[in-house]
């Protein structure tokens, strides 16, 4: 009867084979031969695109040409990054020429070899407003419960060789000594003003095509520290020639994201960003009933016909959608790039993490650095509580929207630099304070002396370390783009709302915005092409049957589920104040 | 800690193995005590919810499926994290399940954190008429792995309970010993987005 006996898994032995091994149960379970929409390519905006159509009732059959998730979004191990370094770096085939490729120029220095799985490297590090659309999305469809969220509340602007902590709150601003009371009431004028900007139209529409600098130096006499951490930080524009409706949404973003869950405007997501987001839409999409292939690539399309690399046809009734890394080169089209730097340090950096956090954001702003960067450069600094490297160890993530490759690698450098030199003199423990006499020492709740950073960074400009800053690796590349006419202004819908009459769909490149804003709207501009509006995107009431029904059924359980429903009803209730605010902030 | 709850532990299990193993009908059986004969692909089921007495604490077992992502293997890595105990199951009456159990482990290893707790479930035990694989086979996989075995039936309702129970026992024991701060270990620091401003101690949750 069975061909398996103890004597093969004796022989066997500890071989365990990789699961690619693993076959499906042959004609029981083959690829459905027809869908509505076929999407290739699983990264965020498609993976969201799969989730949206497969609640809304389409058949969705969604797959990916590589083996894992993610896309140009993914999160890799070290074995994974190695061999996607490779495949970036490897001139196309003469079948390639026509594919699209996102990434290009990948360097990496990597002195030993790591833990593969100890180390995850995010091809695409965001950050998410507490308030914000996507945020508000993951709520609604219950993908939050896929993922894992932690705050981050520090902000840094690198200024004169020092890394200021932003006085992002009204509590800052009062509790800042650095700050004159001439200075203070201008901040908080502007403060706000600015959480109701919108109606306040007299004020700034004289300003409307004017930078943002212009304004606030002449409607409100700011200083100019306080307009560069303003609009570079909380605001985080690429510079301070931003319009001025522009940057006011983008500061009121962060302003309105204090305290919706403690202290902190954002949040990041464990073991990865986008990509993580990805897959946790991805399961939605599977559980509403779309079907997952991976390693699995379009290799013809014949009208509304299309043949895959394992040999299956699929009749599509409605819509092709390729992600940019599956379609074909885009030629006559501008697109932006993003060039990125990132690091694992042998160093927790949380001299720079606000206490109980495990991450932070450090931004460079135009001209601060010996570089002369135009736009500003960003990072994104993440402990070992984001799951992506050991104790002791942090993750440094740069970006810069400089166009021309080689100078945003320059100001990347530097600014890598910077970063290095500071943590190397804030985590020195023997380090000398001279010129430093009490009045610059503050005291922690718990005790500990805090210095003023000013004077600290001060003090430090001559400072030499005496150890240097060990690398485990560094990684540079750089990506495809939309293109931005103008920086930082929000994505708006596309002219064109109703259905597209093509069948093949092409996603957007990413977006260089740090934050997950736009993405949403690149989502539903194609949900309108192939639905014909997004009315109904998301109209899904997710009953909570998981709670209702452990509730209905527990026969052999004592506990009754009185508070998980009402957990539920908070969810609920919360959700709609965000949703609100979520169209708010949509523009 | 926040407010009042009515379970003291929370333990997340998961689901693994082949299509048309029997999965979603163990977590039926289980969690809703019903069960559909019929072949059906994993729809709609996301994770349900099933509170156990256990050694006097009250234990809120969630039992996640596959959502039907196993049939091209493309099971998130998502999938993994966190969770506390898995069963491992294969079909009595499919031997290429059963063959399969090891790749299923080895991603297992890969993915899941490495002091999970396992257990390989033989489903449809029930259909004598046409098991392929013995229970000696069975156990002498689940002896090679290392890992406890069971063989039960969701149509029945034979050993459905003892699988669940055992995996549980095994998980409160490895990972909530009276030392052992669950809550800490599990999610430090992280933000519950699913509501908001509901702590005021700097977006700990609890």
């Amino acid at each position: 009867m069975s061909s398996y006996s103890a004597t093969a898994a004796t022989r066997r032995g500890s071989v365990v084979p990789p699961l690619s091994g693993i076959e499906s149960n042959g004609a029981q379970n083959p690829i459905p031969q027809k869908c509505d929409v076929l999407i290739s390519g699983t990264g965020l905006v498609e993976s969201i695109l799969a989730a949206a159509l497969a609640w809304q009732g389409s058949s969705v059959i969604h797959i990916d040409p590589n083996p894992y998730y993610g896309d140009s979004n993914s999160c890799f191990n070290i074995d994974q990054l190695l061999a996607w370094v490779d495949r970036v770096n490897r001139p196309p085939s003469s079948s390639e020429l026509a594919a699209e490729r996102i990434f290009s120029n990948a360097r990496l220095y990597m002195p030993r070899p790591l833990d593969s799985k100890k180390f995850l490297v995010d091809l695409s590090p965001k950050i998410m407003f507490a308030r914000s659309d996507l945020l508000s999305l993951l709520i609604k469809s219950r993908v939050f419960r896929y993922l894992e969220f932690k705050a981050l509340g520090n902000f840094h602007t690198y200024e004169n060789d020092t890394f200021d902590k932003v006085a992002g709150s009204k509590e800052d601003i009062f509790t800042d000594q650095s700050l004159s009371l001439v200075t203070k009431r201008n901040l908080m004028r502007f403060m706000k003003f600015v959480l109701e900007w919108e109606e306040n139209t007299e004020l700034w529409k004289p300003y409307q095509n004017e930078s943002i600098e212009k304004f606030l130096t002449e409607k409100f006499k700011l200083e100019p520290q306080q307009i560069t951490e303003l609009v570079l930080s909380i605001g985080l524009c690429q510079s301070l020639e931003v319009a001025t409706p522009v940057a006011l949404s983008r500061i009121k973003r962060y302003l309105v994201s204090l305290d919706i869950y403690g202290n902190f405007p954002v949040l990041f997501s464990m073991y990865g960003g986008a990509g993580e987001l990805a897959q946790g839409f991805c399961r939605s999409a599977a559980v509403a009933g779309a079907t997952y292939k991976l390693g699995t690539a379009i290799t013809s399309v014949d009208d509304k016909l299309v043949t895959l690399n394992d040999g299956s046809r699929i009749q599509v009734a409605e819509k092709i959608v390729l992600s940019p890394s599956s379609a074909v080169k885009k030629e006559n089209t501008k697109n932006g790039i993003l060039t990125r730097l990132v690091a694992f340090v042998a160093k927790d950096c949380k001299e720079w993490f606000a206490e109980n956090e495990q991450a932070a954001l450090v931004v460079f702003p135009p001209s601060t650095l010996s570089t002369n960067n135009k736009t500003s450069v960003q990072a994104i600094i993440l402990g070992s509580g984001s799951g992506q490297c050991p104790e002791g160890v942090s993750v440094w993530y740069l970006s810069s929207t400089e166009q021309d490759p080689t100078k945003a690698q320059r100001d990347l450098e530097e600014a890598f630099t910077k970063l290095e030199a500071s943590i190397l003199r804030e985590s020195t423990e023997d380090f000398e304070f001279e010129n430093i006499d009490e009045s610059d020492v503050s005291y922690r709740p718990d005790g500990m002396p805090v210095l003023s950073s000013v004077k600290l960074g001060q003090s430090m400009q001559n400072f030499v370390p005496r150890e240097k800053l060990q690398y485990l690796l560094k990684l540079s590349f750089v990506e495809k783009v939309e293109y931005s006419a103008q920086p930082d202004a929000p994505i708006l819908p596309e002219e064109t709302p109703e259905a597209s009459p093509a069948t093949v769909l092409r996603a957007p490149y990413g977006l260089s915005e740090i934050s997950y804003d736009g993405i949403l709207t690149q989502v539903k501009n194609l949900y309108t092409k192939i639905v014909g509006s997004d009315d109904d995107f998301f109209d899904v009431d997710f009953e909570d049957e998981d709670e209702a029904s452990a509730g209905a059924n527990q026969t052999n359980s004592s506990a009754p589920n009185a508070i998980d429903a009402s957990t539920v009803n908070q969810i609920d209730s919360r959700d709609d104040d965000i949703d609100e605010f979520g169209q708010d902030m949509e523009l | 800690m926040s407010t009042t709850r009515t379970y003291d532990l929370l333990i997340k299990l998961l689901l693994i193995g082949d299509s048309g193993v029997g999965k979603s009908c163990l977590l039926l059986r289980f969690c809703d005590d019903q069960f559909t004969p019929s072949f059906i692909t994993t729809i709609g089921i996301d994770f349900k919810i099933r509170t156990i007495n256990l050694d006097d604490k009250r234990v809120k077992l969630q039992v996640w499926d596959t959502a039907g992502q196993e049939r091209f293997k493309t099971i998130t890595t998502a999938y993994y994290r966190g969770a506390m105990g898995i069963l491992l199951v294969y079909d009595v009456c499919n031997e290429k399940s059963f063959e399969n159990i090891r790749s299923w482990y080895s991603n297992v290893e890969q993915h899941a954190s490495e002091n999970v707790v396992l257990i390989l479930v033989g489903n449809k035990s029930d259909m004598s008429e046409k098991r392929v694989i013995s229970p000696e086979q069975g156990q002498a996989l689940a002896d090679e792995l290392g890992i406890p075995f069971i063989e039960a039936s969701a149509k029945t309702n034979d050993n459905v309970e003892d699988t669940f129970f055992s995996l549980a026992r095994r998980v409160k024991q490895t990972m909530f010993s009276d030392n052992a701060d669950a809550n800490g270990a599990t999610t430090g620091g992280s933000v519950n987005v699913g509501s908001a401003n509901n702590s005021g101690t700097g977006g700990k949750c609890c």
